[in-house]
């Protein structure tokens, strides 16, 4: 019978990916209770709205995050557009995913870096980063930016890509694939790696679903949910996009189904460049959003469902713009993932919802 | 199962040269669409202030009376608004960034004076307007007259 | 192809009724979305979003600062992040949230910043001096404008109509 001991965990400790502060509450090496706690970021960029009007709010939105960072300019201009009723050009509609889904093979590559680094497999994580330099390579060529990328606005998109640069894109795209299989390998099949994760922070199905999980974490415990599946925007050109579901519901379970997921964004920039429509890449937009107007969009980004909300009040800033990300939905569940585990495990337990505090927080 | 498989990709890069660039003594490879600075082509410059006005964080300040740009490149944000919407396209983005400093620089443009010769054709072109657009009000007024005989 | 959830689905409801609607989309095993708030002059419009796969719905209610709202968070366990994050930012009372921080969810300068109507508001306005709200409130925007914050709303409308049209 051993002394209950609180351990104060974050906001800043060399293996926690993102600042947030956890309570742990341990006896003898096991975590009874963790309470979490966040705010040491925020920003008040959701106040934001009435100081930019709607047009350059597209600039804040993309700095909320640098890891999601298009996929938050992409939901803003998703939603704004169907504030105002503007159709956008089937072009951008291509070009805007093909984007996004390159920013979730990046997302996914980081967070299989921290994995390793988490459970201290620093080669594993300088080389998930080299190979991700790949990624990032591409992001500058086509748009300039590294990380924020500039590149959605209201009515489509900023630039173009040329039909020759994106067969060079799946070029480049199906090299990365034998070393990326190198890595994909040993995150699956290593004794090593696999004795750190396999039975690490389990949750049934039914205490996902009770949680109200999303994203990668739930796909992990056999919720088959993805937005993508439901067609907005260019993802319903595809053929057929299952998700990709596992049922063993704890930490191997997460990183299969993030690691394959990169495999599967290939293959949808492949097809949708097959498939890219000639055309316009921009629609001009006039007038502001009208009074009183309401719109939810929501969207699959890298680290789940991602929810929008905006309210116009008739002049060129927005009432309201409300953005609620997938993170906040799954510390719920993270905080009973981390019930009676070990405390060694501990840091494994946060990385494996991919925590982004500074989408949370905003 | 199995131990070591990062071996072949570990012995692979022992062999190879390092990922990295040793800069800022190695030159970054930079894309053509790489953002850097913002740069100002001043003697096309009509100082409409049209840069100013769209600048989201306020870094770029024109003044019409003294014929000055100014920008401060450390608030730049690289997002090319400014460079779309110039109406005389003398705005241009490059690819180099603005190198860490121990203290925020403001870069002012001043529009040159012109030389003799392009003061000249200044003149000249100014002369030749002003000539056309009285002939074409005397063509005006004489056919307003003929018109108003009939 | 479409962008966004057609249709749209808001109900107006009162906030009275908040609590069994929430039970009847949880007994019929809705997965909850998100709780938003929007300041209003009658005070706060909250909206509450559950969905069941593709479909979304949006339950839409007004409430003040005064009356206090039941928590969900017992039946919805991670309510709390966003019950906790509206208190903070609005000044929306909640009674019987499973982790309740208490108002330190966020650190914030000037109490409910979203919401400048709320009771909390208004007493910390005039509790403290002028020049104090208007360092807080330029801490939150970054541009060095010099007619700021008290006036805020007019003065960026005057900038506008300077502007071209967007």
């Amino acid at each position: 019978m051993g002394t209950k001991t609180v351990i104060p965990f974050g906001p800043q400790h060399p293996v926690l990916p993102e600042p947030m502060h956890l309570d742990l509450v341990i006896e003898d090496e096991k975590v009874i209770e963790a309470i979490p706690q966040i705010g040491f970021i925020h920003r008040g960029l959701e106040k934001l709205v009435s100081k930019k009007d709607f047009m350059q709010f597209v600039l804040v939105t993309e700095r909320i995050c640098g890891i999601c960072s298009f996929g938050h300019s992409l939901g803003y201009s998703e939603t704004v557009e169907a504030l105002m009723g503007i159709e956008v050009p089937p072009r951008a509609e291509y070009l805007r995913v093909i984007w996004h889904e390159l920013s979730r093979m990046h997302s996914h590559m980081l967070w299989l870096g921290l994995l390793a680094d988490g459970f201290g497999y620093e080669n594993l994580f300088m080389q998930c980063w080299r190979l991700r330099e790949d990624v990032l390579d591409i992001f500058e060529a086509t748009t300039g930016g590294r990380v924020i990328l500039t590149a959605c606005n209201v009515g489509g998109v900023e630039q173009d890509i040329e039909n020759n640069e994106l067969a060079g894109i799946v070029v480049t795209l199906d090299k990365m694939r034998a070393e990326y299989g190198e890595l994909l390998r040993t995150f699956l099949k290593d004794r090593s790696v696999k004795s750190r994760l396999v039975g690490v922070g389990y949750l049934s199905k039914e205490d996902s679903v009770a949680a109200a999980t999303v994203g990668p974490f739930a796909r992990a415990s056999g919720i088959d949910e993805d937005i993508r599946s439901y067609g907005f925007g260019a993802y319903g050109a595809l053929a057929d996009f299952q998700p990709i579901v596992s049922t063993k519901g704890d930490g191997y379970a997460r990183c299969e189904v993030r690691g394959l997921e990169v495999l599967q964004a290939i293959d949808i920039i492949k097809e949708l460049v097959d498939k890219m429509p000639d055309g316009e890449i921009n629609q001009k937009v006039k007038g502001v959003p009208a009074e009183g107007v309401e719109v939810v969009s929501r969207l699959e980004q890298p680290r789940g469902e991602c929810f929008y909300f905006a309210k116009g009040n008739g002049t060129k800033f927005l009432e309201r713009f409300r953005i609620r990300t997938p993170t906040s939905q799954n510390i719920a569940g993270m905080v009973q993932t981390l019930q009676g585990c070990d405390l060694a495990d501990v840091p494994l337990n946060v990385l494996t919802i991919d925590p982004c505090i500074s989408c949370t927080e905003r | 199962m199995g131990s070591f498989h990062l071996t072949k990709m570990s012995l692979r890069n022992f062999f190879k040269k390092p990922a990295t660039k040793m800069y800022p003594v190695v030159a970054p490879t930079y894309t053509k669409m790489s953002k850097g600075h913002v740069a100002n082509e001043i003697k096309d410059c009509i100082f409409c202030g049209i840069c100013e006005n769209r600048c989201p964080t306020h870094a770029i300040t024109v003044s019409k009376e003294d014929e000055t740009w100014t920008i401060d490149n450390f608030s730049c944000i690289q997002c090319i608004t400014c460079v779309r919407n110039c109406p005389k396209k003398c705005l241009t983005m490059e690819p180099d960034y603005t190198k860490a400093a121990a203290q925020k620089s403001i870069i002012t443009l001043k529009k040159p004076e012109l030389t003799p010769e392009e003061r000249a054709a200044k003149e000249a072109a100014d002369k030749e307007k002003a000539a056309r657009i009285a002939a074409a009000k005397a063509a005006k007024a004489a056919r307003d007259a003929e018109a108003a005989a009939q | 192809m479409t962008q966004t959830e057609k249709p749209q689905v808001f109900k107006d409801i009162e906030h009275a009724q908040l609590r069994k609607q929430v039970e009847s989309y949880h007994g019929r095993g809705w997965r909850f979305v998100n709780i938003s708030g929007t300041t209003v002059e009658e005070g706060v419009e909250l909206l509450y979003s559950f969905s069941d796969g593709l479909p979304l719905e949006n339950l839409r209610f007004t409430i003040n600062t005064e009356t206090a709202l039941p928590s969900v968070s017992d039946l919805y366990p991670n309510c709390f992040f966003f019950e906790n994050e509206t208190h903070d930012l609005f000044g929306v009372q909640f009674t019987g949230i499973s982790i309740d921080f208490d108002g330190e969810f966020y650190k914030v300068a000037v109490p409910t910043p979203m919401n400048p109507h709320s009771a909390a508001a208004k007493a910390s306005a005039s509790g403290k001096p002028a020049a104090d709200k208007r360092a807080a409130d330029a801490s939150v925007v970054d541009t060095p404008v010099a007619d700021e914050p008290a006036e805020g709303e007019e003065s960026s409308d005057k900038k506008s109509s300077k502007k071209k049209g967007a």
